[in-house]
């Protein structure tokens, strides 16, 4: 597979369909760039609780791997992530890439390459750019504010701020 | 109906390797067609455990019970030979077809034997 958009998949089992085919349906989500032991245990999941949800990064056409996950007993719908634009938010906050990157402890790199439009926040950096967004002061506090662990946890300076 | 199985008759194909990742699919064909096993290998020295292993056909022909214990016995003979360990440990996963589906199954160990030239 050599183009795709990243799609969070949310994996049941087909009803009471005992025969699910766990090889296959992991190599149909390794074919699609999941990482293979992650894809693996998604489907383990599957089998032993039920469901399981899945970040596959490269899928051409999501009624394809629908249909090859479904002939193997797995039943697979995208699951609705949050639509974030990178920018806005860092806008919202008025601060610049780096002073923003820093206080939500983001890699700078890759902030610069969402805001580029370079790749694509995977589903985990949506849901937290999602809370940025809904709450920038709480989120912050969090982060920096760790429970104290030594003499000075805590307090520690911040590098984003000290630039402003 | 398929009926003996010979060394000879059974062949590998790691072109799935995926071990890399934590994962590994080896392609085992079979007098009663191909075969998938996937598992997490880990090598120790010059015994190979293989952990949550999973069996699949790659068609119809082979449903369960084509593989019994004996046949399974001879694919870990000649993996052994022809990978070059001395044992061979399967953990399985919980099993989701052929067999008692829900069941997890025992683990297998598996020594290196001699060659026998009678039989092939």
């Amino acid at each position: 597979m050599s183009c795709g958009s990243p799609v969070a998949l949310s994996l049941t089992k087909v009803g009471d369909r005992a025969d699910v085919k766990v090889v296959f349906a992991v190599l149909a989500l390794i074919k699609r760039h999941a990482p293979p032991l992650r894809a693996k245990r998604a489907i383990e999941a599957v089998v032993e609780h039920g469901s399981a949800v899945l970040d596959v990064p490269m899928v051409e056409d999501l009624d394809v791997l629908t249909a090859e996950l479904l002939a193997e007993g797995i039943a697979a719908r995208p699951r609705p992530s949050p639509e974030v634009d990178v920018k806005a938010v860092r806008a919202q906050t008025a601060l610049t890439q780096e002073q923003f990157a820093m206080r939500y402890r983001l890699d700078l790199a890759t902030l610069q390459g969402w805001e580029q439009g370079r790749f694509q926040p995977d589903t985990a950096a949506r849901n937290y750019l999602s809370l940025i967004a809904a709450h920038p002061r709480e989120i912050e506090r969090m982060i920096w504010d760790q429970p104290a662990s030594g003499p000075n946890a805590g307090g520690g300076t911040r590098l984003a701020d000290a630039a402003s | 109906m398929i009926g003996q199985w010979h060394r000879r008759d059974i062949r590998f194909d790691l072109a799935l390797d995926h071990t890399d990742g934590g994962v590994a699919t080896l392609k085992v064909m079979t007098p009663a067609g191909d075969l998938l096993f996937m598992g997490e290998p880990e090598k120790q020295g010059s015994r190979l455990i293989a952990r949550g292993v999973h069996v699949n056909g790659a068609n119809a022909a082979i449903t369960a019970g084509t593989v019994g214990a004996a046949r399974l016995l001879l694919i870990a003979q000649v993996f052994l030979e022809v990978f070059d360990y001395e044992e061979l440990i399967l953990e399985g996963a919980l099993r989701t077809t052929g067999g008692r589906p829900g069941v997890r199954p025992r683990v297998m160990r598996f020594a290196r034997r001699p060659v026998s030239h009678k039989g092939g």
